[in-house]
């Protein structure tokens, strides 16, 4: 008899077994002995912009994926790096065998985790789970399922097509046939990926070499500055007027364009199929060569996901600048995939006509391995803590983006892969990579595991309060002021004699987290990094969050409102349409009325003044 | 709105007829109280139907007579608040309305109703939208055709196509924010931003054009007041009669008449303006006169259109849209120099001095018999060509006024007319040309609802600002903190949001109920 039974072992099934284990708790983790715990099917990298902030949030709360992220990590990139702190976010190319590796030796490590390599065949629940494998039978208290695409999974690649959630695995088809009550999406999901090629093939003289950047902060917050392992480039490149017209004459091979796909894939992830037919007039189109690993002869072409027919494939790769002679290895795909109707879960993700049964995951309809971690932390913890009878934190959206998410799925059906963005959170500000510890510490307190990490954020905690004391309180002689702006010839105008350290904190062309350094170092005061930065940053936007918290207010009042969607379609005043998408989506509060797609003003006016 | 408005209580409170004013008042009551709670009080027998007028007597619990009323009972939801509504007609004396309520509270378990308090129950109880209930506001607070007009047009739901544009270009702007920050590898990091700035450009240019369909003083449209201004014995009050056509005002040739303003209505195709008679400005000792002319300098300030009198034309002429220059022989003549005000802020509406439109700023008008006759004939606005402005060469001989003219530099009329002594025409003349003032005002479709007008000039302001700091400020996040400012606002600019803010306004300031 386990506690928790984790289906899956993708990132999400990693975060849920491995938190859970936190909790002492018996955990089994089963998962397919084709797929590799932990593994990358699509690109080789972790984070990225909104994605960065969701891998640091899952850190600071105890998960592993910041870990072992930088564990494999081959080459560290800040992306928006010139465009401010406050939407700065890191990605990580990752050596995608190592990562797997990492992930599953760290599992195995974990005593009350038992890894079971099998297929589940059935599941039925009566005062417990009981799941049925070929080999046995196991049962457990809570069960959380993370099958990503493996729910019905359908491959596509050209005009070949095979059961299964990804290339050389299964589908979990019984799942289907198991959860006939569960509600599935009526619209499937697509997703794909690019063709990869051989690394002895590549003309690496033709293309523009990014090298990793050593400033990035590693993701795990315990981590130095120091890379665990050696790091390599990745490189860019462009398709070209001959790319486009291989694609446009083959327009009737392609899986999705001739009918064969029915799913829907994500816009902001299209396949170069889409691209070239929805966006006919471009055709310098980018795509960043990456490294699959160190040791791997595999690079991942990253802007070209394919579903062609393999020759057609090999003939527009070629096209491609410093790709001419390229080999493929592994060809481009699509894969279709059933998805659970995430209105149905509660902020759990604990799916609310089955007690004690999450899902969490690409299963959700959501893409990426950032997002799937973070569901099944949240999965993890909930299951967890109820197991302990005690109550679990709900992740607000305003101080994460696990919370936005959470949210976002929970209140809201998507027609197409959810992905995070960072304008999906209403305060980009205040939910940033660098003060992570601070908005997460209170949800470790919650979880009340207690451990060393909780008490190194504690630390962190007592040193920000001193230094954001320190920076508004400690006013500098001019002097000092002067000196720095000598060393970094900055110009700074209306200098009063003395001056805050707040106040020069803001100004736009001074850093922030440069010039406290700077200070603090002269005033003989030492702090760690991490506290340093928040603080210089936090200061620096202080003024700005509290001007759009004014602002905005009240608008989040009425955002709150909860409406009644039958007394909705049943209004005279909304239009055919809008009630189309009302009858759809089903939302609960003005704000989740407002985020459905094409709803008109004049509906939100009518519903926002109470008068539907 | 304010959490103390609780929908469980019945509410009371008097709804026509400001404490001691009228004849007759009427009492309302709303809330789920049932007419067999009232009736015992009267003298009706058998129950009360709805939407039915009863006479009865009024008793109170010692069977003393209070009143005699008139009862309508409106049953729900088929009531103005969509509860259960009484109306009773009261006699009017203050006294006898203040005991009736407090007879009424306490025996029904009745409470005062806060300000507005009625129409937010109609408003929750789906009586009416929120941006019906603002021109519901307009229409009954107002008594101008124009107010009207603009009330109706809200109350039937419409949206404000240049709403629109900045809420789509808002849109564009926020996305095209969203590129930047999230997809510049793929659209290239300086197409992105300056797609973006151009946006904003545009935006800007939305914001703007709103802002000037604000800068009219609504409430000067709702009942546009035309002020005569002037120094004493310039003929004002003499004017004032002219164009009321009765004897209203006192005239006399002593200096100082007319001590407090006085004001009528004056309807001009149906407009509704108010005319106003002031204390000629003048040093004075004498205590009463000089609150006179503080008076008149007020008005001038508020007023929509500013008819200067006077004997001897002042040298600057900007602040007013029409100067009136008497053939009085009383008084001194040196001209006034205006008083505290700058220029008429609205600018120099009325007939363009280059444009088709309105009386020929080059042509002498009046009995020049070669110039053109009157206002330019080509023009289609303004004082009417084949009217009978003027005294044109072939019209009636007589009474004249001798001149007017067209002073380019500040772009107004000066009128030269003897008042004691013209015809008819010439208060027409007057008139169209305060009405073509109007015309233009409403010609771009001012923004009178208040809120709007300050949602609007905020807005300006934030997006002022956000040029400047545009400048200096690479922070993309700071950027999208500032635009989601400006968004914020723009929700409340179309009312689908900050509903609490606008109905506290709204009911504070509104007049049925309370
Ligand atoms: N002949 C002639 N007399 C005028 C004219 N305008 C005004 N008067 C006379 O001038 C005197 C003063 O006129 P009012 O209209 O009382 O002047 P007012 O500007 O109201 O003066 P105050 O009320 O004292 O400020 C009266 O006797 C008028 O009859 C005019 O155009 N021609
Ligand atoms: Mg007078």
């Amino acid at each position: 008899m386990f506690d928790i039974i984790v289906v899956g072992g993708g990132h999400a099934g990693i975060e849920a077994c491995h938190i859970a284990s936190k909790f002492n708790l018996k955990v089994a983790l089963i998962t397919l002995s084709s797929v590799d715990i932990g593994s990358a099917p699509c690109n080789p990298s972790i984070g990225g912009i909104g994605k960065g902030q969701v891998v640091r949030e899952i850190d600071c709360l105890g998960g592993l994926m910041g870990k072992i992220a930088d564990m494999s990590g081959i080459q560290y990139r800040i992306l928006n790096d010139s465009k401010g702190y406050a939407v700065q976010s890191t990605r990580v190319q990752i050596d995608k065998e190592l990562y797997a590796k990492n992930a599953t030796k760290l599992l195995e490590s974990i005593e009350g985790i038992s890894i079971i390599r099998d297929k589940v065949l059935s599941i039925s629940k009566d005062e417990h789970f009981c799941v049925s494998t070929r080999e046995d039978i196991y049962k457990s208290k809570k069960l959380i399922i993370t099958v990503g695409t493996f729910l019905n999974g359908k491959l596509h690649c050209g005009n070949e097509s095979f059961e299964g959630g990804r290339i050389d695995a299964e589908k979990s088809d019984g799942l289907v046939d198991i959860f006939s009550n569960i509600k599935i999406r009526n619209v499937r999901f697509k997703t794909g990926t690019p063709p990869r090629i051989k690394k002895s093939t590549i003309n690496f003289d033709k293309l523009i070499e990014q090298k990793s950047d050593p400033e990035t902060v590693n993701f795990h917050i315990l981590h130095d500055q120091n890379r665990i392992i050696e790091q390599k480039s990745c490189y860019l490149t462009h398709t070209n007027e001959n790319t486009i017209n291989i694609i446009s004459e083959n327009k009737e091979k392609s899986p999705m364009y001739n009918g064969q796909i029915s799913g829907t894939g994500a816009r902001y992830c299209p396949s170069i199929e889409d691209k070239v037919f929805r966006y006919p007039d471009k055709d310098n189109h980018h795509i960043f060569v990456e490294p699959e690993g160190l040791s791997t002869d595999l690079y991942y072409p990253s802007g070209i996901s394919s579903s062609l027919p393999k020759d057609v494939q090999l003939e527009f790769v070629n096209t491609i600048n410093g790709l001419e002679n390229a080999e493929i290895v592994k060809y481009g795909y699509a894969v279709e995939y059933d998805v659970i109707d995430t209105t149905n879960l509660n902020s759990g993700l604990e799916y609310i006509d089955i007690p004690g049964l999450h899902f969490a995951g690409q299963v959700n309809g959501t893409s990426g391995y950032e997002e799937a971690a973070g569901q099944g932390l949240i999965a993890g913890i909930h299951a967890s803590m109820e197991v302990l009878g005690k109550v679990a934190p709900n992740l607000s959206r305003n101080d994460s983006y696990i919370g936005v998410m959470i949210q976002d799925l929970i209140t809201n059906r998507r027609d197409e892969p959810y992905r995070l963005f960072t304008s999906r959170s209403e305060n980009r500000l205040s939910i940033r990579e660098d003060n992570t510890h601070l908005r997460m510490i209170h949800y470790r307190e919650k979880m009340n595991i207690n451990d060393s990490f909780d008490e190194y954020l504690k630390k962190l905690k007592e040193e920000s309060e001193f230094l954001s004391n320190f920076i508004q309180n400690t006013s500098l002689d001019l002097r000092e002021v002067l000196d720095y702006c000598d060393k970094t010839h900055k110009i700074l105008e209306k200098l009063e004699k003395r001056i805050f350290v707040s106040d020069i904190l803001k100004v736009p062309s001074v850093d922030p987290v440069d010039f406290l350094k700077y200070i603090l170092k002269k005033s003989n005061i030492k702090c760690s990094f991490p506290t340093i930065r928040t603080c210089a940053i936090s200061s620096k936007y202080l003024g700005y969050i509290d001007k759009n918290s004014n602002y905005t207010r009240k608008i989040s009042r009425v955002d709150k409102m909860k409406l009644d969607h039958n007394k909705l379609l049943a209004s005279n005043n909304i239009s055919f349409e809008c009630k189309q998408r009302i009858k759809k989506v089903r939302p609960e509060t003005f704000n989740d009325l407002k985020n459905i797609n094409g709803i008109r003003q004049a509906t939100l006016a009518f519903v926002a003044s109470g008068s539907y | 709105m304010k959490d103390y408005f609780d929908s469980s209580d019945s509410i009371i409170a008097l709804s026509s007829g400001s404490l001691g004013k009228s004849a007759i008042s009427v009492i309302r009551i709303s809330g789920p109280i049932e007419p067999g709670i009232l009736v015992k009080y009267l003298s009706i027998n058998g129950p009360i139907e709805p939407r039915r007028a009863y006479f009865s007597k009024l008793y109170d619990e010692s069977n003393k007579l209070l009143d005699e009323v008139v009862l309508t009972y409106f049953a729900a939801p088929s009531s103005y608040t969509g509860e259960n509504v009484y109306e009773l007609s009261v006699h009017g004396n203050p006294l006898n309305i203040k005991r009736i309520i407090r007879f009424l509270i306490d025996k029904l378990d009745l409470r005062d109703a806060a300000k507005g308090e009625f129409s937010y129950r109609a408003l929750r109880n789906k009586k009416l939208s929120l941006n019906q209930i603002e021109g519901l506001d307009l229409v009954l607070n107002s008594d101008s055709g124009f107010a009207i007009d603009s009330g109706l047009e809200l109350l039937s739901g419409n949206i404000d196509t240049d709403y629109d544009s900045l809420r789509k270009s808002y849109l564009k702007l926020v996305s095209l924010l969203e590129v930047v920050i999230n997809f510049s590898d793929d659209i290239g990091e300086k197409e992105s931003l300056d797609l973006f700035k151009v946006e904003f450009y545009n935006f800007k240019n939305y914001a703007h054009l709103l802002k000037g369909r604000s800068s009219v003083d609504g409430d000067s449209l709702i009942k546009p007041k035309v002020v005569l201004y002037g120094k004493p014995n310039s003929g004002k009050s003499t004017f004032f009669n002219r164009i009321l056509k009765r004897d209203r005002a006192i005239v006399s040739e002593i200096e100082g008449t007319t001590r407090d303003y006085i004001s009528e209505n004056l309807y001009i195709n149906d407009i509704n303006f108010e005319i106003i008679d002031t204390a000629g400005i003048r040093e004075t000792d004498n205590l009463i006169e000089s609150k006179g002319i503080d008076f008149s300098n007020n008005l001038l300030k508020r007023s929509f259109y500013r008819v200067c009198l006077c004997k001897e034309v002042p040298s600057d002429i900007s602040v007013f849209d029409l100067v009136i220059k008497s053939h009085s022989s009383y008084g001194s003549i040196e001209p006034i120099n205006n008083g505290p005000i700058g220029p008429n802020p609205s600018g120099p509406i009325g007939p363009s001095p280059s444009g088709p439109i309105g009386p020929s700023p080059s042509g002498p008008i009046g009995p020049n018999p070669s110039g053109p006759i009157g206002p330019n004939p080509s023009g289609p606005i303004g004082p009417n060509p084949s009217g009978p402005i003027g005294p044109s060469p072939s019209g009636p001989i007589g009474p004249k006024f001798n001149e007017v003219i067209f002073n380019s530099e500040s772009s107004r009329f000066i009128v030269e007319a003897d008042l004691t002594d013209i015809n008819d025409d010439f208060d027409e003349f007057i008139k169209r040309l305060i009405f073509f003032k109007f015309e233009q005002s409403i010609l771009n479709s001012p923004i009178v609802v208040p809120r709007h007008r300050n949602v609007i000039s905020k807005l300006n302001l934030l997006i002022d600002d956000f040029s400047n700091l545009l400048e200096l400020e690479k922070d993309f996040g700071i950027i999208s903190s500032e635009i989601s400012n400006m968004g914020a606002l723009i929700e409340e600019l179309i009312g689908q949001v900050r509903v609490d803010d606008v109905l506290d306004n709204i009911f504070a300031n509104f007049c049925i109920g309370k």
